[in-house]
């Protein structure tokens, strides 16, 4: 068991994901999988949080993907999967400002493997983009 | 089943879903994206919305049960609808699916809407991850 119970791996003939803040690979040796439903920018009443706002609503998401992972027993650290959905008619010009404060919630040594997709729209109209994890805590 | 379901009071009320799952033991199962397709490939629903959530539905039920698992293993739901689909037509998805799934512990769940699917005529297309003990 001296394996560590979770590894993030970037194999050096894969494009250099260093600025990007992703990890091409995690890898679950152990531990309780947790999946997260993919959160939006609502505060616990479901009012929507920063409209027409990127940044605030990123920053909504983070919070609430923050409350998720520690419901079920851990850190963000712990996340080892983000999916990242963004509506089309964000201005492309803008998705940079994600990740200042993505780097502020992630474990920046090791982030998460992650995916990002342009979506037509998202279940209310408002939301400019909707983010779900997947963690691994040890048992 | 083994399986926990977390919905902390700091987020949202979720409708259906819940936001966290939380799998410590077991197998993983994970289904591809179901469409609304028959056995033989044949397009069931022809712009029929509602009809192609059932079968959807009804494929996932097949391809988890050849897993050995039910419906009410699944941990995790990802639903991709096209453009095309009107928003008033959601609530009628939420209808079919609460007869599938264990609603006391529903699945943690993202829908997304997407520009197109694999085959024209697709509408919906559905994923899951199951945990069975």
């Amino acid at each position: 068991m001296s394996k560590r119970s979770k590894e993030f791996i970037s194999p050096k003939a894969l494009i250099a994901p260093g600025p990007a803040g992703y990890s091409h690979v995690a890898k679950v040796n152990r531990g309780a999988i947790v999946y997260i439903s993919g959160q939006v920018p609502s505060d616990a009443s479901g009012k929507l949080i920063g409209e027409g706002d990127f940044e605030a609503q990123v920053e909504q998401i983070f919070a609430n993907l923050k409350i998720a992972v520690e419901a079920a027993g851990g850190t963000m650290a712990d996340i080892i999967k983000l999916n990242y959905y963004l509506v089309a008619d964000v201005d492309q010009a803008i998705v940079p400002k994600l990740r200042p404060i993505r780097d502020r919630y992630i474990n920046v040594e090791n982030p998460p493997a992650s995916t990002f997709v342009v979506v037509s729209r998202l279940m209310r109209p408002g939301w400019m983009i909707e983010i779900e994890a997947i963690a691994a805590i040890d048992a | 089943m083994s399986n926990e379901f977390l919905n902390p009071a700091t987020l949202m009320a979720p409708f259906g879903y819940s936001h966290v799952s939380k799998v410590s033991k077991g197998t993983l199962v994970y289904i591809a994206g179901q469409v609304s397709a028959d056995v033989s490939g044949k397009l069931v629903g022809e712009g029929n919305f509602e009809a192609q959530v059932e079968q959807v539905f009804k494929n996932l039920k097949l391809a988890l049960e050849a897993a050995g698992a039910s419906m009410a293993d699944i941990v995790k739901m990802n639903t991709y609808l096209v453009a095309e689909v009107s928003q008033d037509d959601i609530p009628k998805l939420r209808a079919i699916r609460d007869r599938y799934l264990n609603t006391a512990k529903p699945p943690a769940s993202t829908l997304v809407v997407v520009s197109r699917l694999a085959r024209p005529g697709w509408l919906v297309e559905i994923e899951v991850v199951a945990a069975i003990d």
